[in-house]
């Protein structure tokens, strides 16, 4: 018996359309299962939760500002100056809602400023940024003082131990705080402090005199014992090349980022204290993960279905890709634990739904709206800052959606006519 | 009446008008390029109204009991703009299609209507749902923000409808 084997004709271009339909399916329908609430309940392995933002805190502060004799006549610009300074720090820090009030000081020398806050930012940190000053200067041990006395291991931290230089916080345009290596090998964090141009000769030649001896630095009256950096390393043609100033920090990330903010955000002119604070109570907004998924989802569907029967507009894609637009962003922030803040994801909802309309027709205004939440995410000031993130990144995720769900479409009608 | 200039610090009041000045930019750009004439300059016209009514609700934000900070801001002032930034730039996009395509059966003014009524309804729709959702305290904003969007879609009709 003669058998004869046929070869099978395999269309490579047709095979590839359906692996690449498989593919793409296959994602979009693994996000989908990865958003929906309780996964933990049928897939035991890995656990996709959301994680929730600590909770949004008001706290009201009370600041007395000290005003010098010297500066009665620019108490208003001390003040000024103040505000502007302690903005700065909580803006860097991400703080949302900040807001000053001026009370009324009957003492010439006192002024009153009145400081709220609204955040979810870490409440500690935040009262670090407020309540210190930060008046930084670098000191001298002084001669005849025993900082070994194990009987008062508290001399090397006590500023009347030391001398003062002329070297405070005025003196350096910026302290770069980097990772940098240390002798051992290993990276440590170190702060770099760059003197103003004008002032670099005289605080390198100061203290190279001290190069390898112990000093201090003096911050709010508690000294931190520092030894002095080796920087003159080699002068060639007259120029001094130099190895940095620099000083090893230590502490969490948070830490140092705070550390960062107080060194960089301008000298506050006024020695203040915080003479009062109260927490301000504001309405737990209390977020029922399943409830508002579902509300959303019934109104962008009940919302899709009015704008085609009275604008005959919008396509069955723009419809799946919007729905798929909200799993694939829930699922992104489970699989990134990227922590969500309910009423500002709420508020971002809100804000696509009522555009609904319009961002489900116009791929143009979809990409418009999403720059420009991609802009105001970098320049926003408060809530709208966080809303215009989750705007760019929603509606970055919505065109890309509308074109490959497109995409899939035409792979699927070319799929068909191959066979 | 609430002082802008206790309520918000210069920071805030400088980068609200960069951002506004920004989307201003955005509309002009838009009509450029899409109607390849200057009717940017009017359709500017169509940031007034939502601008005018935040602002007066903010003055007067005491005698009806918003606080309009935080959130309140969201729903007061953003709301509305985007939503006018949005229509107004959806209708130069539509006009610009249909110049485009030559579609002389495009009936602008009907399509205009039938756009506003599905907005208008989405919009009652999107203020019952969110007594649902939202915390009793922001629903007044949300509210007064609503009806800002309602206002706004009135008078852009008529500025995209006599200018371009």
């Amino acid at each position: 018996m003669n058998i004869r084997f046929r070869k099978p004709k395999i269309k490579i271009k047709s095979f590839f359309r359906i692996v690449t339909a498989a593919l793409i399916s296959s994602v979009l329908i693994s996000t989908v299962l990865i958003s929906l609430p309780y996964t933990e309940r049928v897939y035991d392995k890995v656990r996709y939760d959301v994680t929730l933002a600590p909770k949004i805190w008001k706290e009201q502060y009370t600041l007395e500002l000290n005003v010098k004799p010297a500066d009665f006549d620019r108490k208003a610009k001390k003040v000024s100056e103040t505000k502007a300074i302690l903005e700065r720090r909580l803006r860097q820090y991400g703080v949302q809602e900040i807001n000053f009030r001026e009370e009324r000081s009957n003492v010439r020398d006192v002024a009153i400023l009145v400081l709220t806050v609204e955040t979810d930012k870490d409440k500690e940190s935040v009262e670090r940024l407020i309540s210190q000053r930060n008046y930084l200067r670098f000191v001298l041990r002084k001669e005849g003082v025993n900082f070994e006395d194990e009987e008062n291991p508290f001399a090397q931290y006590d500023p009347a131990n030391y001398v003062k230089t002329p070297f405070s916080l005025h003196y350096f345009r910026q302290i770069y705080i980097t990772e940098l290596q240390a002798t051992g090998g290993e990276k440590t964090t170190f702060s770099i402090y760059k003197p103003w141009e004008y002032k670099a000769n005289d605080f390198y030649e100061y203290f190279d005199k001290y190069a390898g001896q112990y000093a201090g630095i003096e911050i709010d009256g508690f000294v931190s014992p520092i030894i002095v950096p080796i920087t003159a390393s080699s002068v060639t043609g007259g120029i001094t090349a130099r190895a940095p100033f620099a000083l090893g920090v230590s502490g969490t990330k948070n830490d140092i980022k705070i550390l960062n903010i107080l060194n960089n955000t301008g000298v506050i002119p006024v020695k203040y204290t915080l003479k009062e604070q109260k927490s301000i109570n504001i309405k737990e907004f209390e977020f029922d993960y399943i409830k508002t998924i579902l509300v959303i989802s019934i109104l962008t569907t009940i919302i899709y279905i009015a704008n085609y029967l009275f604008t005959k507009n919008g396509s069955l894609i723009s419809f799946f890709a919007y729905g798929l637009t909200a799993t694939t962003v829930i699922a992104g922030m489970k699989m990134l634990s990227v922590p969500i803040q309910p009423i500002t994801m709420l508020y971002t909802a809100l804000t696509l739904t009522i555009l609904l309309p319009i961002l489900s027709n116009s791929k143009a205004v979809s990409i418009t709206i999403a720059l420009l939440g991609l802009l105001l995410s970098f320049t926003g000031i408060g809530y709208i800052l966080d809303i215009g993130r989750n705007l760019f990144y929603i509606l970055t995720t919505f065109v890309v959606l509308q074109y490959t769900l497109t995409y899939l479409t035409n792979l699927t009608k070319s799929i068909s006519n191959d066979d | 009446m609430t002082n802008p200039f206790l309520y918000y610090t210069y920071t805030e009041i400088l980068y609200a008008l960069l951002s506004l000045l920004v989307i201003a930019f955005i509309l002009v750009g838009y009509s450029m390029y899409y109607l390849k004439k200057q009717a940017g300059y009017f359709l500017l016209l169509t940031l007034l109204s939502p601008i005018t009514i935040a602002a007066l609700i903010f003055l007067f934000s005491k005698s009806l009991s918003v606080d309009p900070g935080s959130f309140n801001a969201i729903a007061i002032l953003w709301f509305p703009l985007l939503f006018s930034l949005s229509h107004t730039l959806y209708y130069i996009t539509r006009l610009k299609r249909s110049y485009s395509t030559n579609t002389f059966e495009f009936d602008f003014l009907k399509e205009i209507r039938n756009g506003n009524i599905a907005i208008a309804m989405i919009l009652l729709t999107v203020c019952a749902t969110t007594v649902a959702i939202l915390p009793t305290t922001s629903l007044v904003a949300v509210g007064i923000g609503l009806v800002n969007i309602l206002i706004t879609l009135l008078v852009n009709t008529f500025i995209i409808i006599k200018r371009i």
